[in-house]
């Protein structure tokens, strides 16, 4: 494999985390959906 | 002195400035309009007196009274705020109540409530300059005195008299008022009532002769029984047209500048699978969404001028007759309007309703409101559909029959659901506020359109930039030895899925290959868009490409493997039901679970919007295919 083949894996590996971490880690605000969409994020309710 | 900063709740009518007041107060940029409802939770910021001494702000949602038995949830939060029995928030150290200078009776019903209550209150007499203009002649020194508590007079909107109102929320905070109105009469409705109307013949003359100001006049165009219907198919054909029309020059301009980003990029890097990475998955997938920037941007300028404006309750008002039909009032109007932006502030937005019934009707179909996720792949395929550029009157037209079929689609839906859960127990009748019209505040629309342009950005940065680089990794991996572009795919884990999915989307007229980027649009719908333009992508690019779009270019020229069109008329308008119709966006199924207080609710307006969008795509796509089209 070439050094281009590596980093992209690598890359892809890194996403892969990003998103089972998000997935499993990350609690959002129960009072917004938490994708910036105006529906009240990180207000008190 | 308690070290605990004071609380102090902004309470209102609807429409009073509410909101602005606290913008004003607190430097947030709480979402505001000229109409009723904006505000349906409770929401906090911080502000210092004159002295430096902080202050904590809460603007509660509008309301017409304080009733024991409120029917709506914004209602019953505001009174659970203010008696301090809502979870988490203290019982506020004083009240602010804030009132339209030019509606005292209604809104003076309100305050005397919160008097009664024995809270500590400041009366800010807002929007003085309408009052002014329509003749009221405001005494502030009587209203005072009567009342027993301190008025400020003030135009939040242009922040005149905001430090005049920090003034008066410097310690020690003014005593509760004594109640002077509640005679031996047991009907408290009615001594307020003859109150308020003594007040307002001391305090708030109006001129002798009511004259026709220019709402007035105006509504007598935009509520006519048929010219207002006309004036509101124009406001609404012109918005569509114009989000097509006037979004076309910079579409072009992001297109070209993507296309030449990517084209440097492949000049300045030997080939490989970073450079496919970079050009294929992160330029062609985060690019194929981010050129739909202009379009959102253009609707929610739009949005933002008509509930500025005030249009935003005459449409409500108009719209009660036909809700009716579908079993729902003029209040579930503006709900299932916000759920065009995005479907989430829209079920928020039900909490305005008092009908549990109703809210629970107008939750389940205010996803069918086309929202502005879909845009992109409506923009995708409505100009594949007609074999044209963009930005003609005729694309505009279909967009507009596209919003229309949601539309009927939830109406009728909602009709057959109320029918099933019955009439309510208690007859409520239909308020609304019909607030003059104004200017536009422009700073908070244009704010507006910039946070939500910032959100769709943000999205293309985060996610979409996610799910390309997973969608570029499942189209690469494994590798296949061929050179054979169809091969390599069919090689490839997308391939697979494709071959897995084909079977269940074929009825449909779809691929193995759409079939994958619907899955993947489950996630957000926008990331079609990008997992097409990844599936279909090629090295090579041309001058076709650009005077148009990469991606409808490949799909115009993507085909089945007997080499028939993949993307046909019938298949292109069974991808657009599709779309129309699934609930393709997880938040909204959580809010919905929230709002409607039950899983159940959210699980079953999930499993039934996507048995329908199956249903209503198949039904389109083998009908026409019988017909011959």
């Amino acid at each position: 494999m070439e050094w281009q083949s590596y980093i992209a894996l690598g890359i892809v590996a890194i996403t892969l985390v990003i998103f089972a971490f998000r997935l499993f880690f990350k609690k959002k605000s129960k009072k917004s959906c938490g994708h910036g969409c105006g529906c009240a994020a990180n207000e008190k309710q | 002195m308690s070290e605990n900063p004071s609380i102090i709740a902004l309470l209102g009518n609807p429409n009073s400035g509410k909101s602005t007041l606290f913008n004003a107060l607190t430097g947030k940029n709480q979402r505001v309009g000229n109409y009723a409802g904006v505000t349906v939770e409770v929401k906090s910021g911080e502000t210092y007196t004159p002295h430096g001494k902080k202050l904590h702000v809460l603007d509660l949602p509008g309301c017409y009274s304080l009733r024991t038995d409120a029917g709506s949830p914004d209602e019953q939060i505001a009174l659970d705020a203010l008696t301090g029995k809502l979870d988490g928030i203290a019982k506020p150290d004083l009240v602010v109540c804030v009132v339209d200078a030019s509606n005292l009776e209604r809104h003076l019903q309100l305050v005397l409530q919160v008097i009664e209550l024995g809270l500590p209150c400041v009366l800010a007499l807002n929007m003085v300059d309408v009052a002014e203009k329509s003749g009221l002649r405001l005494d502030p020194a009587k209203l005072s005195e009567e009342l027993g508590i301190p008025v400020v007079p003030m135009q939040a909107n242009a922040s005149k008299g905001i430090i005049e109102l920090k003034q008066a929320l410097r310690h020690p905070f003014p005593h509760a008022s004594e109640v002077s109105w509640l005679t031996q009469t047991d009907n408290l409705e009615t001594n307020r009532r003859a109150f308020v109307a003594s007040l307002c013949e001391l305090a708030a003359r109006r001129p002798d002769s009511q004259q026709r100001n220019f709402t007035d006049r105006l509504d007598s165009i935009l509520l006519h029984p048929f010219l207002g219907w006309v004036a509101f198919l124009a406001i609404m054909f012109i918005l569509f047209w114009s989000i097509f029309s006037f979004a076309s020059i910079p579409m072009d301009f992001i297109d070209s500048a993507l296309g030449s980003f990517g084209e440097w990029v492949n000049a300045m890097m030997p080939e490989g699978d970073l450079r496919s990475l970079l050009v294929d998955g992160v330029i062609g997938g985060v690019g194929g969404v981010l050129v739909f920037l202009p379009q959102i941007l253009l609707l929610f300028f739009f949005i933002g001028l008509l509930e500025s404006s005030g249009y935003m309750s005459r449409a409500a008002f108009l719209m009660d007759h036909v809700m009716a039909k579908a079993g729902l009032s003029g209040k579930a109007f503006l709900p299932l309007f916000s759920s065009y932006a995005c479907a989430i502030p829209g079920v928020m937005a039900t909490r305005t309703i008092d009908s549990a019934k109703e809210r629970l009707v107008t939750i389940f179909v205010a996803p069918w409101m086309s929202c502005s996720a879909r845009l992109p792949v409506y923009f995708l395929i409505i100009p594949l559909l007609l074999h044209e550029n963009e930005g003609t009157w005729k694309q505009a037209l279909v967009l507009f029959c596209i919003y229309t079929l949601g539309t009927l689609t939830a109406f009728l839906a909602a009709r057959i659901l109320r029918g099933k859960l019955g009439p309510d127990k208690i007859v409520r009748h239909f308020m609304l506020e019909l607030p003059p019209y104004r200017r536009p505040q422009w700073s908070y629309v244009f704010r507006h359109v910039l946070d939500r342009g910032w959100a769709f950005v943000r999205k293309a940065g985060t996610i979409i930039l996610g799910l390309s680089i997973l969608l570029w990794a499942l189209k690469t991996y494994p590798k296949s030895d061929s050179t054979d572009p169809g091969e390599v795919l069919a090689h490839s884990a997308m391939g697979r899925i494709g071959e897995l999915i084909e079977p269940v989307v074929k009825p449909l007229g779809f691929d193995g290959r759409t079939g994958t980027a619907i899955l993947t649009s489950f996630a957000a719908r926008e990331v079609f868009v990008s997992s097409i333009a990844i599936i279909f992508s090629v090295e090579e690019t041309d001058d076709d490409v650009k005077n148009r779009s990469l991606i409808r270019a490949k799909m115009q020229t993507a085909t089945w493997p007997d080499g028939r069109p993949l993307f046909t008329s019938m298949s292109l308008i069974s991808l657009l039901v599709f779309f129309i119709y699934a609930l393709q966006c997880l938040p909204t199924t959580a809010v919905v679970a929230r709002e409607s207080g039950s899983w159940k609710w959210a699980v079953g307006q999930f499993a039934f919007m996507s048995g329908f969008a199956y249903l209503a795509s198949w039904l389109i796509f083998q009908t026409g295919s019988l017909l011959g089209f």
